[in-house]
């Protein structure tokens, strides 16, 4: 699987680009100043050489906090994606291949959570939540986002459910949780990444989203932390004044969730036999 | 001056894609003449699908015209205007059924919608609504279809029914050549049979002049055709009337072809185990040197291996066969 | 008649996704009630707090209190507090807010309501037809143009809507100052029916309203283009090409068919474009539903932040059911009851 996924240009591509911005969060902290810190010398100044990216209102360093933003933004979307592709695969995988009431069931919670609107949930919850903490987001944001995944999750094992390997297994006398986890899944590897892959792209913004109205974890500094902090200055200087604050952390999601998009398309053409051109 | 209806030069289209080359067509000639009802065998994968798409005017997006002369009634078909071609080639003087038919109807319009569709795109004009369903009705009567089908989605209505729609639509215009691809493999035997009668309706009944129908099905083809064209990776190997091919077959090929089909033979003529063609069909990326049936002819030789045969022909060029061994004959 | 209307396929349709629907609605409406009722700390005594450090003087506080406690029912028994929740809240009573003390909720609600309808439905309606002409476009040139238009639109469409919102400010609002940066209208006038007032709202609302279109047409085009491109190789409009069809209409047939699957991520997108329009308002202080709801959470206004979940579900369950029935009536095969 890997041999074909490295022929994909768009996996490639998509892949460097996110690989880069990882590498970027995970490095970035670690070299650059205490993003928290407040230089009053320098408060709300336009990129110089002494701070590349600018500083905030409070004088701290824009460069330093869209490294650890970056790196923030990442965990959430990761554990939200990580979450949420678990909970999707109880959903989608478990009940889709038992079949009958199980399936039904799980079906149908699932069409029901589906109708809720992301974002109006996040806000619910994380209104009647006051102590919020980066876990909490993460975690809040999978139970919000898992009814999309686990619906592709079960179509592809419906699919996968008739093949000969299975049945053959079956006969064998095979628990059907252990036949999940040891035949289905690992032939829907493939799928469950770009599942994944998906689930933390959308993470990622979601978090931004929430975190844009101030509802995100209070204290950690994240992309969409960078830009409520931005927005939230009007009582000293209008937000607009001071671009280099509010354009770095859109740009590098715009960059992150292209890439993600481009990666998810190379693995679609390779996975999807129907979209291939040959 | 009296040509062929169908005249087939050194026809060459070969599939281009990140696959590579496929050459389906290799350098084909056959003609068909006004009121004969041609054959084309041979097994999947031997280029007769892809001859038939491309005497349809319209290949597929991968498959390229790449040589040769296609003259369907004297039109030079890639060589001509395409809206020449539009106009008084497609429909009116060929048409064509396509292979699992059943895809072929639009699953949103009902019948009459997609009939009103064509009518106006062939005319230019918008066709009476009354009119066309008349017309239309009264044609599918002749397949053994309700006028009631007319009214229908696609997806109501059942296989065999959606073929005989696609075929009543490619013979509106009273076409002087049909090409119909497979038209009973998706089908059970009643059907065929059917199938086969209405074929054979449409001809009496003067719908259609002459047909090109290609199958791999020996028993159809023997009820239907008059004569009979046998492909083998991507070039013809033999042609020859319908008697001749299965009773006196010359190509290796051939001969397999016809001894591995069970007849029926209330005299207990055919003797022994059926016999098959060992090996498989050559990929048509990579087609063997010299003679293409080569690494499974029994009879094969040393030159077999690096000369392609000749094509001989005998009875003024009605029956043909390109073997090189068969020079004795 | 009567008879056929009943059985008629299309009928069953309508009434399975009707119960569908009530459904959630059943489930949202509980999880309402129930969110507020199974939270860490009382949410009156949550409210009270938050006045008392932000000094609200000037109301009896003791008998907003005890109004509250009455309100949530927090003096009865669960099942009890349900039923009059529910009857309550269908008869249009949401409570009183909480920070416009006395104001009941569903007046506030009302009046901003429409703000944020306007940027939904315009948007909503406007990119799917719009975006998808587009995509179809781009599949029917094909060639590098396709490719062009297939990487802006997805470009497009990875931009978050709130921060593209924000660099159409400064670009368009600040630096060009062709449009306001703030507000649904002027300061100091007066919303009414006169025309300097639409004008001076629709001055306000192309900034907001292009952010969302933007990204949602980029969403359509991507996807339009792939199921036209797609339903290009399909046999029926082969064979339509066969039959002597000219490219414009064997290209309508394949149109015809891509979109049907458009309209199924029609729900989807509908709901994420509610969510999205919040966050919208928020940035360009626009004062519809979403704007209000912030401000209540910052409040802690727990009537008005339930009320605006309340009324964002009933717009989404409304929404998504008017969009398949919509869908199940332009499906020939639903409209059938004929098999997929």
């Amino acid at each position: 699987m890997w041999e074909l996924l490295l022929r994909s240009r768009k996996f490639i591509f998509g892949l460097a680009v996110v690989g880069a911005i990882i590498l970027f969060g995970i490095v970035g902290p670690m070299v650059t100043r205490d993003p928290n810190k407040m230089d009053y010398t320098s408060m709300g100044q336009p990129p110089s050489n002494e701070h590349l990216l600018g500083t905030t209102i409070f004088g701290q360093d824009i460069f330093a906090q869209l490294c650890t933003g970056i790196r923030n933004s990442l965990i959430v979307g990761g554990l939200a994606g990580a979450l949420g592709t678990f909970i999707a695969i109880l959903f989608g995988a478990l009940g889709a291949y038992k079949g009958g009431l199980a399936d039904t069931i799980f079906s149908f919670v699932t069409s029901i959570v589906i109708v809720f609107p992301v974002l109006p949930l996040l806000i619910i919850l994380s209104a009647v939540l006051s102590q919020r903490s980066l876990f909490l987001v993460a975690a809040l944001i999978a139970l919000t986002m898992w009814p999309w995944a686990a619906r592709s999750i079960r179509s592809q094992v419906l699919s996968l459910k008739e093949r000969e390997f299975v049945n053959l297994a079956r006969m064998s006398g095979m628990k059907d949780t252990t036949m999940v986890i040891t035949e289905v899944l690992p032939n829907m590897l493939a799928y469950i990444m770009m599942v994944f892959v998906l689930l933390v792209g959308g993470g990622i913004l979601a978090e931004a989203s929430i975190s844009m109205i101030g509802l995100g974890a209070p204290g950690a500094v994240t992309l969409g932390q960078m830009l409520w902090w931005a927005i939230n200055q009007t009582k000293y200087a209008n937000w607009w004044t001071m671009w280099w604050w509010f354009v770095p952390p859109g740009f590098i999601l715009t960059v992150f969730l292209s890439a993600v998009f481009v990666m998810h398309a190379g693995m679609e053409e390779l996975f999807n036999p129907r979209l291939r051109k040959t | 001056m009296v040509g062929h209806l169908l005249e087939i030069e050194e026809l060459k289209g070969y599939y281009r894609g990140t696959f590579g080359v496929v050459f389906g067509v290799d350098g084909v000639s056959l003609t068909l003449d006004s009121g004969e009802i041609m054959g084309l065998a041979g097994e999947s994968g031997c280029g007769k699908s892809t001859l038939a798409e491309l005497v349809s005017g319209s290949p597929p997006p991968l498959l390229h015209y790449e040589g040769g002369k296609i003259l369907i009634d004297g039109f030079d078909i890639y060589h001509i205007d395409p809206e020449v071609l539009r106009t008084e080639v497609k429909c009116k003087r060929m048409s064509y059924v396509p292979q699992a038919s059943m895809e072929s109807l639009n699953p949103v319009k009902r019948i009459r919608g997609f009939i009103m569709d064509v009518v106006k795109e062939r005319t230019g004009k918008k066709p009476s609504r009354e009119e066309v369903l008349k017309t239309a009705g009264d044609h599918l009567k002749k397949l053994g279809l309700e006028s009631s089908v007319l009214d229908r989605y696609p997806l109501e209505l059942s296989g065999g029914m959606k073929q005989r729609v696609v075929i009543g639509i490619s013979t509106l215009w009273n076409p002087k050549l049909l090409v119909i691809d497979e038209p009973t493999s998706a089908l059970d035997v009643t059907s065929q049979k059917h199938m086969i009668k209405s074929l054979l309706d449409l001809k009496q009944a003067g719908v259609i002049e002459s047909m090109l129908y290609i199958s791999h099905d020996i028993s159809s083809l023997r009820q239907l055709c008059d004569r009979c064209a046998v492909m083998y990776c991507g070039k013809i190997v033999e042609t020859g009337s319908m008697d001749d091919i299965i009773n006196n077959p010359r190509h290796p090929y051939t001969q397999g072809l016809i001894s591995s089909v069970v007849s029926y033979d209330p005299e207990g003529r055919q003797k022994g185990a059926l016999k098959s063609i060992p090996g498989e069909h050559p990929d048509l990326r990579n087609p063997p040197p010299g003679c293409r049936f080569h690494p499974r002819c029994p009879y094969a030789k040393d030159v077999c291996k690096t000369t392609e045969p000749a094509v001989i022909k005998a009875e003024k060029g009605r029956r043909e066969c390109a073997c090189c061994l068969r020079l004795d004959e | 008649m009567m008879k056929s209307l009943f059985t008629h396929p299309f009928t069953k349709f309508v009434a399975k996704k009707a119960v569908f629907y009530v459904i959630v609605a059943f489930v949202a409406m509980t999880f309402i009630f129930l969110i507020p009722r199974l939270m860490p700390s009382n949410p009156v005594d949550v409210m009270i707090a938050r006045a008392s450090t932000s000094g609200q003087t000037g109301v009896n506080m003791a008998a907003v209190r005890q109004f509250y406690l009455n309100y949530f029912g927090f003096n009865k028994s669960r099942f009890d507090q349900y039923i009059i929740w529910w009857d309550q809240t269908l008869h249009g009573d949401l409570g009183l807010s909480f920070h416009y003390w006395p104001t009941p909720v569903v007046n506030i609600i009302m009046e901003k309501l429409p703000f944020t309808l306007a940027l939904v439905f315009p948007v909503l309606v406007i990119s799917f037809f719009l975006g998808n002409w587009i995509g179809a476009k781009a599949a029917y040139v094909g060639g590098k143009r396709s490719e062009f238009i297939y990487f802006f639109s997805v470009f497009c469409n990875r931009l978050p809507s709130f921060w593209f919102g924000m660099v159409l400010v400064l670009v368009l609002a600040v630096k060009a100052q062709l449009f306001p940066t703030y507000g649904g209208y002027s300061f100091g006038l007066i919303p009414s029916w006169s025309p300097t007032f639409f004008v001076d709202v629709l001055r306000h609302y192309i900034l907001p309203f292009s952010a969302l279109l933007v990204v949602y047409l980029g969403g359509w085009a991507t996807g339009m283009r792939s199921m036209v491109i797609h339903e290009m190789d399909s046999g029926y409009v082969r064979y339509s090409e066969q039959l002597g069809f000219r490219k414009k209409k064997s290209m309508s047939y394949a149109e015809r068919n891509a979109i049907l699957p458009q309209f199924t991520g029609l729900n989807l997108l509908f709901n994420a474009l509610i969510g999205e329009t919040v966050i919208i308002e928020n940035v360009f202080g626009w004062p519809g539903i979403g704007n209000l709801w912030i401000q209540a959470v910052y409040s802690v206004d727990y009537p008005l932040i339930f009320g605006c979940f309340l009324i964002t579900m009933v717009v989404v369950i409304l929404g998504n059911f008017l969009i398949d029935i919509l869908y199940g009536f332009i499906d020939p095969r639903i409209r059938t009851g004929g098999g997929r």
